[in-house]
């Protein structure tokens, strides 16, 4: 086991001394914050073991054999996308490029925003418009996939077709919460988010989503207000 | 009906107390004090972003071996 293993060795505590060390205990104590973390970084099993960029999104999973040779070749794509999303802060319209496209493939920006990424590193060579459009495909094919349903939903909300029932409005609702998320749809959400909270709100075991849900609903706020003023 | 009540509070409480027993006692496994590890995610990405540093992540779990 790696805890009594690697993780105590001196060449480990060299290696921490390179990254900021995050040590995720899933405890299934009630409520607790930050719990289901794993599951919501699409781990499962344990130990899991990744590398993160500094807003906590995961940009490698280590796969490998878990020695501090494995972990340096596993940490320093961290530490390269590190630099990648400095340059592109810098305005380095080719660090824009990469970054926009490494973390569509990573799943963690949708196709919309890809686009409007990519739109500020200006005109594309043919070879980097090939690269785009691939992986726009690949983004677009798979979020047909995930929001197909909330699409569906929220028409049928449109048209003032709620189920009934606890459990059927609880999913039609999440769903239209994903699809308003994805479309950018500040109103849809809100209303979704209204109802979700008028159905689970006094959960304390829901706090947590409310949070998130919450948050997101200001960033969609603060990115709708960013897109109007363009 | 209430004693039944009362038995399940109490029935509760202590698996509570056994979940965080065994965090307790995952956080004291000498791994832990190898390195600087944070626990909450939030500070961890609040130091990764003061210290321009990527985030090594090691998830775990102390409710079973």
């Amino acid at each position: 086991m790696v805890e009594d293993g690697v993780l105590r060795t001196a060449a480990f505590n060299e290696f921490s001394k390179d990254f900021v060390m995050f040590l995720h205990v899933t405890t299934m104590i009630e409520g607790r914050k930050d719990d289901e973390l794993l599951m919501r970084i699409g781990g499962a099993g344990f130990p899991h073991l990744v590398v993160m960029d500094v807003d906590g999104s995961v940009v490698r999973e280590h796969a490998a054999a878990p020695t501090v040779e494995a972990f340096k070749q596993t940490g320093a794509v961290g530490t390269q996308r590190l630099a990648l999303r400095k340059k592109a802060a810098a305005g380095d319209r080719d660090a824009i490029l990469e970054l926009a496209l490494a973390r569509a493939t990573a799943g963690q920006i949708t196709s919309r925003k890809l686009a409007r990424e990519v739109a500020r590193a200006g005109e594309l060579t043919p070879a980097e418009q090939q690269r785009y459009r691939k992986t726009l495909t690949t983004l677009r094919f798979d979020e047909a996939k995930i929001y197909a349903q909330g699409a569906w939903f929220a028409r049928m909300l449109a048209d003032g077709l709620v189920p009934e029932g606890g459990e059927r409005q609880t999913a039609f609702f999440l769903d239209i919460l994903k699809w308003a998320e994805f479309q950018e749809d500040v109103a849809t959400y809100e209303r979704a988010l209204k109802e979700m909270r008028r159905m689970h709100g006094e959960d304390q075991r829901a706090a947590e989503f409310f949070a998130m849900a919450d948050s997101k609903l200001a960033e969609l706020k603060v990115d709708a207000a960013a897109a109007k003023a363009r | 009906m209430r004693t039944w009540a009362c038995l399940l509070a109490l029935v509760a409480a202590a698996a509570a107390q056994d979940l965080q027993a065994n965090l307790d006692q995952k956080l004291a496994k000498p791994f832990v004090k190898n390195a600087a590890w944070i626990t909450d995610f939030d500070e961890a990405k609040r130091k990764a972003r003061e210290l321009q540093r990527p985030i090594f992540a090691y998830f775990t779990r102390s409710y079973a071996p």
